[in-house]
């Protein structure tokens, strides 16, 4: 009985030995060469695996930089520290874009006439699909919230309102919610920058037909274009565009116009300084 | 003879009464034409006329180079009032030419039609040409290209005049039938010489049996005129979606469109036979495709009503003439098209277009919804699909955003009939699923072919 156990532990212990000696042989035999520096970039990531890089998860990024074909400044999760650590391994410096991501509508359920009763499938790509829009404009937010199921950083949620607002602090400025949205109208803006920006997006040419739709659509009448003292705004496929080489956050545009979508990013927007009253300035 | 079909399908109510019996009216005078300049699918097109200019009617007022583009004719003679962005029956804005009829000065023709063409004479690509010319596009709904379909790149045996209408509610195809059997016959005649088939045949629904016997006749007299044309008639057993291009191949001619095939690929080329009176219009008047049949129904409809109006012609135009009368209490929904394919549009002051089949004004008992439920899966979708395709398994892949396995197991065969919505018990968005699953994953592929290169 005794005899029988030990011999069968010796066996169980010889064949053991054996295999492990096979197993290490051909570890070192068959060895698939790997870049050290693929794991290395790897651990600098942070391993939320939104995508927000364009690369298939944080390994098929970290394979990407490593072998040189992707810039180290892509990671907008991980932000500046990341893109330092990736920059360290890879040798190079960069600096890393900390952008976030901006709604160019504010058609809100009481703003923006509605074209009729949407009953299909409640996502915006459905309902721009077979209704062209669910709002009277053709550009607005559908208000689904196609963004808000993409956001892997909590940084978005459907207002009452029937827009997405941006927690600009969560916001990673991955631009996920920019791919995914069916309109196109979300952007993603350097959190530092300074200027004015227009929130709309609608691009009819007929000034009625946009007073018609929405009560916060840009009129195309060219206000802010004529009254920018720095010259700084032009009309681009039939929205105003800020030249932030030349604004200088002067608030006229912003003043001027008559259905206030012209908006100042830093202090009605993004909020990252506070609003100065146009009169204590003057 | 014969009743034949295709495997699975539905039967859903016909509701065709309304409007089977009344004769075609002519709409001749409008208050102004609102004229999409894009109603065709493929390339878009630029107008060619300027506001204020004065055109007749059948003048080119847009086109544009290339393959896939159709040009658009001013449907009346007038005054081009404004050409800009208008709500069409699709539910986008494009943009649109807008023109006030006006009277002809003294002594000037109110008409610019081209110079007759015999196409059993002259050369294929003349022929083609004058298709073109004309404007000529699917009038079933797709908006296809006619001169693209009919220059197919393989031998064509069998040309099919689609008259199956197997969409509820609209009669106008077989309206169209019983007043001008004449013109769909010569037009399938046409078609024939065009492609160089041997064999055509006209394909009816049994419900609309009361259409045979003028084809006969026509067909008779037509064997006179031009002997040796081989055209028949084959009945089809009434049942939805008999009118779809592959569906009806494959219940005349027992061949199947391959995968991403076309019908030429067995051999067929199918034509409405709105599109047929358009082409023999085309050929004998030298007249563009300016006007089109399209029927007015619907229990919110006072005056249901198969139609003959200019292109561009605003529904609400027609109620303001009286020449339709809507019970406005009652309206709950618009649908240009048939109610199984159509597009809800939000009123009814949106232009007829060149593939306007159909206007439906529905009333609240009409145009219920439901809400949508978990499957229960009874497998009723999968017996429905006339592609043979499994709409549970394809909706549980999409919802799931796995577009790979959707491939594989068929969505871009899915020709959005809408059948599966209409059996499924417990309501499921199917067909609306598969639309926005078909967009992505086009998107998709096209990211990948541009990262392949």
């Amino acid at each position: 009985m005794v005899t029988t156990i030990l011999v069968t532990i010796g066996f169980s212990a010889l064949l053991a030995f054996v295999i492990g000696i096979a197993l290490a042989f051909f570890r070192e035999k068959f060895k698939v060469e790997r870049d050290p520096k693929i794991d290395e970039v790897r651990d600098a990531l942070p391993g939320a695996n939104c995508g927000g890089c364009g690369f298939p998860g944080c390994d098929g990024y970290a394979e990407a930089v490593a072998t040189g074909r992707a810039p180290v400044n892509k990671c907008t999760a991980g932000g500046a520290a990341t893109t330092e650590a990736l920059g360290k391994i890879m040798g190079v410096s960069a600096v890393a874009e900390d952008k976030v991501a901006v709604l160019l509508c504010q058609g809100t359920h009481e703003k923006a006439v509605a074209k009729g009763e949407y009953v299909g499938i409640p996502t915006c790509r459905a309902a721009k699909l077979s209704t062209g829009s669910v709002k009277a404009c053709a550009w607005g937010c559908q208000g689904y919230g196609d963004c808000v199921a993409v956001c892997k950083f909590d940084a978005l949620a459907m207002g009452d309102d029937g827009l997405p607002h941006v927690n600009y602090d969560n916001c990673t400025g991955c631009g996920m919610c920019v791919e995914e949205c069916p309109q196109k109208i979300l952007t993603l803006v350097p959190r530092d920058r300074v200027g004015s920006i227009v929130l709309c997006s609608n691009r009819n040419t007929v000034k009625a037909n946009v007073i018609k739709t929405c009560k916060v659509g840009c009129i195309k009448c060219e206000l802010c274009v004529r009254s920018c003292p720095e010259k700084a705004i032009t009309m681009v496929n039939g929205v105003p565009v800020t030249d932030y080489a030349k604004c200088t956050s002067c608030g006229i545009c912003v003043e001027k116009c008559p259905t206030k979508c012209y908006k100042m990013l830093e202090t009605d927007v993004l909020g990252t300084k506070k609003k100065v009253p146009v009169m204590a300035e003057a | 003879m014969s009743i034949k079909t295709f495997k699975g399908g539905a039967h859903p109510p016909e509701r065709k009464e309304r409007s089977e019996e009344k004769s075609i009216e002519r709409v001749t005078s409008v208050s102004q034409v609102v004229i999409p300049v894009n109603q065709h699918f493929g390339a878009p097109i630029q107008p060619l006329v300027k506001v204020g200019e004065y055109v007749k009617a059948g003048q080119k007022i847009a086109d544009a180079e290339g393959r896939m583009t159709v040009p658009v004719h001013a449907s009346v003679a007038g005054i081009v009032k404004k050409i800009e962005p208008r709500l069409q029956s699709n539910n986008t804005e494009g943009l649109c030419i807008i023109i006030e009829p006006k009277e002809p000065e003294e002594g000037e023709s109110s008409t610019d039609f081209m110079p007759p063409l015999d196409p059993f004479t002259c050369s294929k690509e003349e022929a083609l040409a004058r298709i073109r010319a004309a404007g000529i596009v699917g009038m079933g709904g797709a908006g296809f290209p006619a001169h693209v379909k009919l220059a197919p790149s393989k031998p064509i045996s069998v040309v099919i005049a689609n008259a199956a209408e197997c969409e509820p509610y609209l009669t106008i195809d077989a309206r169209t039938l019983v007043e001008m059997p004449e013109k769909v016959v010569e037009g399938v005649a046409m078609v024939m010489k065009i492609v160089n088939a041997p064999e055509g045949v006209i394909a009816i629904e049994e419900n609309k049996k009361f259409a045979i016997p003028h084809v006969e006749k026509a067909l008779e007299a037509f064997s006179k005129a031009r002997p040796g044309i081989n055209i028949r008639i084959q009945e089809l057993k009434t049942k939805y979606p008999q009118g779809g291009e592959k569906m009806l191949i494959t219940a005349i001619t027992g061949r199947e469109v391959p995968s991403g095939g076309l019908p030429m690929d067995v051999g067929c080329v199918v034509q409405n036979v709105g599109t047929l009176c358009a082409i023999v219009d085309a050929f004998k008047e030298g007249k563009p495709l300016i006007e089109r049949g399209f029927t007015v129904t619907g229990a919110a409809c006072k005056t249901p009503k198969n139609l003959v109006a200019p292109i561009g012609t605003l529904v609400s135009d027609l109620v303001k003439a009286g020449i339709l009368e809507i019970d406005e209490e009652n309206l709950a929904r618009v649908v240009f098209g048939g109610p199984m394919m159509g597009v809800a549009v939000p009123g009814y002051e949106i232009p007829v277009q060149k593939n306007t089949s159909g206007v439906l004004l529905m009333s609240r008992d009409e145009a219920q919804y439901y809400t949508e439920e978990t499957c229960i899966r009874c497998g009723r979708c999968m017996r429905a699909c006339a592609c043979r395709l499994s709409p549970a398994l394809l909706a549980v892949a999409v919802e799931a955003g796995d577009y790979r396995e959707a491939e594989k197991i068929g969505l871009l065969d899915c020709i959005e009939c809408g059948t599966c919505s209409f059996v499924c018990p417990a309501h499921r968005q199917l067909v609306q699923k598969f639309r926005v699953g078909k967009q992505i994953l086009r998107a998709l592929k096209q990211k990948e072919s541009q990262n392949a290169r």
